[in-house]
């Protein structure tokens, strides 16, 4: 474990550096002139211009301009943003914590919708129900997830108006930021209407969840499906089962615990196409997140916006696969012993 | 005594064969597979049997309604959209951009994967190890990030667009034919060939390609599948395919305005797009399952 923890983060070192590698080039690599694109400020003064590119190291060579924007990278000093003047560092993680709130959620629907019903696809003695639920994930993995966000809108918010189309938080509530996760902050607050601004924020939660729900849900019945099959196969679950255990028992004690190890590595590879779903689903439903906010950017070229917007989603990415990784690991000593830390 | 040895005649139809009868069992697959075979034509003669231009706008016939509907006019069967074009033509364009474009996407992105994987499979030591972890960091991005990427570079347009997806596909080819050469590479055929004589380019030809070409047939429908998503989700918002286009994602996104006035407008287009994409998993899935059952066989 120890040597396989050493691999992990000498891999995460390396994506580090190749991330932060990348993002410093695209610098160079958008349009326009590089300083600006570092310091996020437009028609720059030959004077002062002189003086950035001393500060930022432009006139040294490409390793030393690297390791200033490092330096630069760690004191927080993102630049600005050209459309607005803000910091790109603080408006990042302004909107950083309500991306991560709608996956979050996203992923805690799905596991609670698909791992039943990928059991119950699983089991044998059921054949009828294993095509429906199949052909049900075949569907929800082809739909176009801004067309089904489309419908979905059409039916709860236009036809019955149940439910708001946009944003987080009616705008009557007026709750004070302090974690940037909207429920805690709910909780937290100490105003005379937090049970209806909780209600409030739980209906704008649930299109948007169930929205980006809809590919996670999907990918994980197939994969708990095929895990049940194979784990009821082996003779562990048939040994339990002669020895009298009940299907029930069998099902909690043994092939529960086994069936969803697959589970937690395929959160791991399918992490990165659900935080840019998520992207997509900010955009639809404006969710004050990331994505929207690093989409908005890319419309208005805004680049020390998109570098900075980038390198988090991606950064995030990396992250969250390496440990979903070292988790698998850590609960399956099978896959321990077959060692290689391949991602 | 005579003595009479009744053989029972030996299958000898040829693989690709028997994958076609297994694939012909499935018949949800079977048609997902004439679906996909029509979508191809449509894409390539599309254009030519549309009834209008797609960029024509007929001022006076904005927003009419779906032939089918009471409002509806026989000329105009899917209706207009907001500026008077009809949506038939635009939605038979539309599939050209959004599935053919796909579909030459994945084969480019398959024949540079073809090209790079059977080199890095070949080789060995320090060289292939440093693209391992190239791979490696592209693998964990997802490919609709690294699009968004290339497009924010490049700027928008359907064109950057093409090319954006091309190359947020490749390194998914590039590893999968990598791992299946060193896999084969590693097999005792293939060995024996080598043993025999066969230079590197024999046996890829001879002993390798063969081999992994039904692999790379369903890797590829996958790899479809989320090639015309991406097309369509950088057009949806506002970073694929530009406004004129008759592009699907783009196209519902233009109509989002008068959506709930005319909500056709939204949902032809979803539709289609709906139907290019389960058609295309549809049949990856039906090939994949053919595969097993031949393997079991």
């Amino acid at each position: 474990m120890g040597g396989y923890l050493l691999r992990k983060a000498y891999l995460l070192v390396f994506v580090t550096v190749g991330v932060t590698i990348f993002a410093f080039s695209l610098n160079f690599l958008f349009p326009g002139d590089a300083l600006s694109n570092m310091t996020g400020l437009q028609n720059i003064e030959p004077a002062l211009a002189a003086e950035l590119s001393k500060i930022y190291k432009l006139d040294s060579n490409v390793v030393i301009q690297y390791w200033a924007y490092i330096g630069r990278l760690l004191d927080g000093n993102w630049g600005v943003s050209f459309t607005n003047g803000m910091g790109v560092y603080s408006q990042v993680f302004n909107v950083l914590p309500a991306t991560i709130e709608l996956a979050f959620y996203a992923l805690l629907y799905s596991f609670i919708v698909a791992i039943p019903l990928g059991i119950l696809a699983s089991d044998v003695r059921k054949p009828w129900l294993d095509k429906p639920i199949l052909a049900l994930s075949l569907i929800g993995f082809s739909m176009p997830i801004f067309w089904f966000a489309l419908i979905l809108i059409l039916i709860f918010s236009i036809n019955l108006g149940w439910l708001p189309i946009s944003g987080r938080l009616s705008l009557i509530y007026e709750i004070p930021t302090v974690t940037g996760f909207i429920l805690v902050d709910i909780l937290l607050s100490d105003v005379s209407y937090k049970n209806e601004a909780l209600y409030d924020a739980f209906k704008h939660l649930a299109m948007p969840t169930l929205v980006l729900a809809a590919y996670p849900t999907t990918v994980l019945i197939r994969t708990t499906r095929q895990a049940m099959h194979n784990v009821l196969d082996t003779s562990y679950v048939k040994a339990a089962k002669a020895k009298g255990l009940s299907n029930l028992q069998v099902l909690t004690r043994h092939a529960l615990r086994n069936g969803l190890l697959p589970v937690i590595q395929m959160l791991g590879t399918h992490f990165g196409t659900l935080i840019t779903l998520a992207m997509v689903t900010e955009v639809i439903f404006s969710w004050p997140g990331l994505g929207s906010w690093l989409v908005d950017a890319i419309h208005q070229r805004d680049y020390p916006a998109i570098q900075g917007g980038l390198m988090v989603m991606s950064g995030m990415v990396f992250i969250a696969t390496i440990l979903f990784d070292i988790l698998y690991m850590a609960f399956d000593p099978l896959a321990r012993r077959r060692g290689y830390g391949k991602i | 005594m005579a003595k009479f040895r009744i053989f029972t005649s030996p299958t000898n139809s040829s693989p690709l064969r028997q994958l076609w009868r297994f694939f012909q069992r499935n018949h949800f697959a079977l048609v997902a597979f004439w679906v996909f075979l029509g979508l191809i034509l449509i894409s390539i003669f599309g254009p030519l049997i549309a009834p209008y231009s797609p960029y024509e706008q007929h001022a006076e016939q904005l927003l009419i309604a779906p032939a089918w509907e009471s409002s509806g006019s026989i000329t105009y069967l899917f209706g207009t959209d907001g500026l008077g074009r009809d949506i038939l033509s635009r939605l038979l364009l539309g599939i050209s951009f959004s599935f053919g474009l796909a579909l030459v996407a994945v084969i480019l992105a398959l024949s540079i994967g073809l090209l790079i994987g059977t080199l890095a499979g070949f080789s060995k030591g320090i060289r292939s190890s440093i693209l391992n972890h190239i791979l490696d960091v592209a693998l964990i991005m997802p490919s609709l990030l690294i699009a968004i990427v290339i497009v924010a570079i490049l700027g928008p347009g359907i064109d950057n667009t093409f090319w954006a997806v091309v190359l947020a596909m490749l390194p998914q080819f590039i590893h999968h034919v990598r791992t299946e050469v060193a896999e084969l590479l590693n097999k005792d055929f293939v060995i024996a060939y080598r043993l025999d004589g066969a230079n590197n380019w024999q046996l890829f030809r001879y002993a390798i390609l063969p081999n992994m070409f039904e692999g790379i047939v369903i890797f590829s429908a996958m790899a479809m599948s989320s090639a015309i998503l991406d097309i369509v989700v950088l057009g949806f918002i506002g970073l694929g395919a530009q406004s004129p286009e008759p592009e699907l994602g783009t196209m519902i996104a233009e109509s989002l305005d008068v959506f709930y006035l005319s909500p056709w407008t939204v949902m032809l287009p979803g539709v289609v797009l709906f139907v290019c994409i389960l058609s295309v998993n549809i049949v990856g899935d039906g090939l994949r399952r053919a595969l097993k059952d031949r393997r079991d066989l």
